[in-house]
């Protein structure tokens, strides 16, 4: 394997996946490669980061992107009304 | 100097759907959830200047502040005291759900193709090679992928000031 391929391992090896093969070559490159040893300090907490979002809600994300999700139904008329009666208490204040 | 209408109603538009989402799983009450996304919204207009980094995951921790206020001014009312939990047990349930949103908001942010083997490898626990079959593509790629997917999501989060 080439030596930019050895690197590469450092993704699915903290994410898991690896065969034991693989498992294996990245775990002695590990040993050899300070890069990589300090890439994967600054990333090893992102597992326990991701396992937050849980698994039903991540796997939905691969299934139907919410670039395509149903377009919000409200309307700002709302919104916009308290944004100006907040404007109005502003100008008030100024004076 | 504050946003104009067009600016907040476009921030309401294009962030209303994900912050309703987000604040309703804390707030069963639909009125008070859409009190909260516009209370987020105009804190956002009035503080435009000091924004830095993400505006949406900016919108989630003001509507996560906005939520624990107003837990905290319903529970100083001495008719809503009774069986309500207590605010260190709202506030740490809000902030799961902010987490959650967080991390989602990041991966919605990968490419698709990232995303797609990152949630294969990490959440669904397949193998590389159950990926490469899975997603059609060669398990070197699977394995480049993943690689550069996680660094891509380290960015992400950093420029979402997610601590980690
Ligand atoms: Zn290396």
């Amino acid at each position: 394997m080439k030596a930019a391929d050895s690197h590469q391992l450092l993704g699915a090896y903290l994410l898991g996946g690896l065969d034991a093969v693989d498992q294996a070559a990245f775990a002695a490159h590990l040993k050899q490669c300070a890069a990589c040893r300090e890439e994967l300090a600054g990333l090893e907490a992102l597992p326990v980061l991701l396992d937050n979002l849980p698994v039903p809600d991540a796997v939905s994300l691969t299934l139907d992107p919410r670039a395509t999700a149903a377009p919000g139904t409200s309307t700002a008329a709302p919104l916009l009304a308290r944004l100006a009666s907040r404007r109005r208490k502003i100008r008030y204040r100024r004076r | 100097m504050p946003l104009d209408d067009d600016v907040v109603e476009s921030i309401y538009r294009e962030h209303g759907p994900a912050l309703r989402r987000f604040v309703s799983s804390a707030s069963k009450d639909p009125q008070t959830a859409e009190d909260v996304v516009q209370e987020t919204v105009l804190r956002v207009w009035q503080h435009a200047p000091d924004i830095d980094g993400s505006l949406r995951s900016y919108l989630y921790r003001t509507a996560r502040n906005i939520m624990i206020d107003n837990y905290r001014r319903a529970q100083r009312r001495p008719e809503s005291l009774e069986g309500s939990p207590d605010a260190g047990g709202v506030r740490e349930k809000v902030d799961e759900l902010l987490t959650r949103v967080l991390v989602e908001e990041a991966l919605l942010r990968l490419s698709r193709e990232h995303r797609e083997v990152l949630v294969a490898l990490h959440y669904r626990r397949l193998t590389v090679n159950e990926t490469a079959v899975q997603l059609n593509i060669p398990s070197g790629t699977v394995k480049s992928r993943a690689y550069y997917a996680v660094r891509a999501l380290r960015t992400i989060l950093d420029e979402m000031g997610v601590e980690q």
